[in-house]
């Protein structure tokens, strides 16, 4: 059937099966492997996209769910925040593999519109959809941090 | 992973939905999706076709009409743990919310979804039962009310027939205060246990007592003799504790990957008298 997603700002209308997946929908119909999936099974939430500025896991949602509604992903260049975001990440090294990092980056954009200002427990338990194997979660809170006083206009104060 | 091939459907009204359910027995009610979408894409299901309710108007909106919550059955999760007057007077539900998965599962999974899935291991049922809670349900030829502990059946079992669509959930407003305790072994995870306690105090008595227990058995269970015992005693240690044991009587435990029966009920009685003492008025 058709559907009509927005992504990244721009309006795409597809033909796909109902049981497409956004997470395949965003890969192989668009194009975009940004988005990464990692267990399929919604755990680990490397798939994270922002549908109507939610965060959600893209390999548990049907691409007719998105239907008339906007999705945002990794590759979203005009978004100013989600490129702080991701600076924010290369610079306190909130990465090693780099698998999960277009979830933990979306996801991290999501909680910071909410909180301008997050605390560490904050920052964990909006991250508990999101798993990383490699980091141990301290280099990426530090990125959030980071982040997070950027996006105030901060100065950044090393530890 | 792709589920197997279905026919999709996305109704506008609960009567499109009701009508189309009526002629396709076998079809399947898609809300969130967080627990249909995995089974059908591990193939543990697969079904002709999906009526998707997520495109009727307003089934999401969540309003207190005087002393009545009324929560739509598309009420996503999240919404509900942020909710600024179920965290006020509802604090059971509020709680029990922001201990469901994740928060990214919680953007999309709805409570309608969590509680006709049956699960035994959802958090939401046993809230329901300690909250008294009532359920609308439409279907092409009529519409009833089902209370909450009439609902839940057996594992993955309700008392929705087919055809029939749960449509808004209904609790009243008595004045009482709960709290939701859940044992999981990471984040994001399913209760081991779960037990949600909601007290109508007066002083230090106990008005009214509604407890439900999440993945104490093949469903969600109501704990009718300890609530009877606690209602008219005044909240002490020893009628804690004398409460915790009756527990065990409705509890039906076996030994699995969680623990034994032994820990398990160590467990709730733990977590029945952290969330009785954790009320608020309890200390006053």
């Amino acid at each position: 059937m058709m559907v009509n997603i927005k992504v990244n700002g721009k309006e795409y209308k597809k033909d796909v099966e109902p049981r497409t997946l956004l997470a395949t929908f965003i890969r192989d119909d668009l194009e975009m492997t940004g988005t990464h999936i990692g267990c399929d099974t919604t755990n680990c939430g490397a798939c994270t996209v922002l549908m109507d500025g939610k965060a959600v896991k893209s390999c548990t949602v049907l691409a007719v769910q998105a239907d008339g509604h906007e999705v945002e992903t990794i590759e979203n260049e005009s978004d100013k925040e989600l490129s702080i975001v991701k600076d924010s990440f290369v610079e306190e090294n909130g990465l090693q593999c780099g698998f999960c990092t277009p979830g933990m980056i979306m996801t991290s954009l999501y909680m910071l519109r909410k909180n301008k200002n997050p605390s560490d427990d904050y920052i964990k338990s909006n991250l508990a959809g999101n798993l990383c194997r490699c980091t141990g979660y301290v280099s990426i809170i530090n990125s959030i941090k980071k982040a997070s006083e950027k996006i105030n206009g901060e100065k950044v104060v090393a530890k | 992973m792709f589920p197997d091939k279905f026919e999709y459907y996305a109704p506008k009204s609960i009567e499109e939905a009701a009508k189309f359910l009526n002629g396709h027995e076998d079809a399947k009610i898609l809300a969130g999706g967080q627990s249909l979408i995995p089974l059908l894409k591990l193939r543990f299901t697969s079904v002709p076709e999906i009526v998707d309710i997520g495109r009727i108007r307003g089934l999401d909106e969540i309003k207190l009409r005087g002393n009545t919550l009324e929560i739509g059955a598309m009420a996503r999760t999240g919404e509900i743990a942020d909710n600024v007057s179920i965290r006020g007077k509802f604090p059971v539900l509020s709680e029990a919310a922001g201990h469901i998965a994740d928060p990214l599962i919680r953007n999309m999974g709805t409570i309608g979804g969590d509680l006709c899935h049956g699960d035994p291991a959802n958090d939401f049922p046993a809230v329901m039962l300690a909250l008294d809670a009532e359920f609308e349900i439409s279907s092409a030829d009529r519409k009833r009310t089902v209370k909450a502990e009439d609902f839940f059946l057996d594992t993955f079992a309700t008392a929705l027939e087919p055809g029939e669509i749960l449509t808004k959930i209904k609790i009243q407003d008595t004045g009482s205060s709960g709290r939701y305790m859940k044992y999981k072994k990471y984040a994001g995870d399913f209760s081991i246990l779960g037990i949600a306690v909601n007290l109508l105090l007066d002083g230090k008595e106990v008005k009214k007592c509604g407890i439900g227990l999440t993945n104490c058995g093949a469903t969600a269970l109501k704990a009718k003799e300890a609530e009877k015992f606690l209602e008219g005693k005044e909240i002490s240690d020893e009628n804690i504790a004398k409460a915790a044991e009756l527990l065990l009587k409705v509890a039906d435990f076996m030994d699995d990957d969680n623990g034994s029966v032994k820990f398990k009920e160590k467990l709730l009685k733990y977590l029945f008298v952290k969330a009785v003492k954790g009320i608020g008025g309890v200390h006053k």
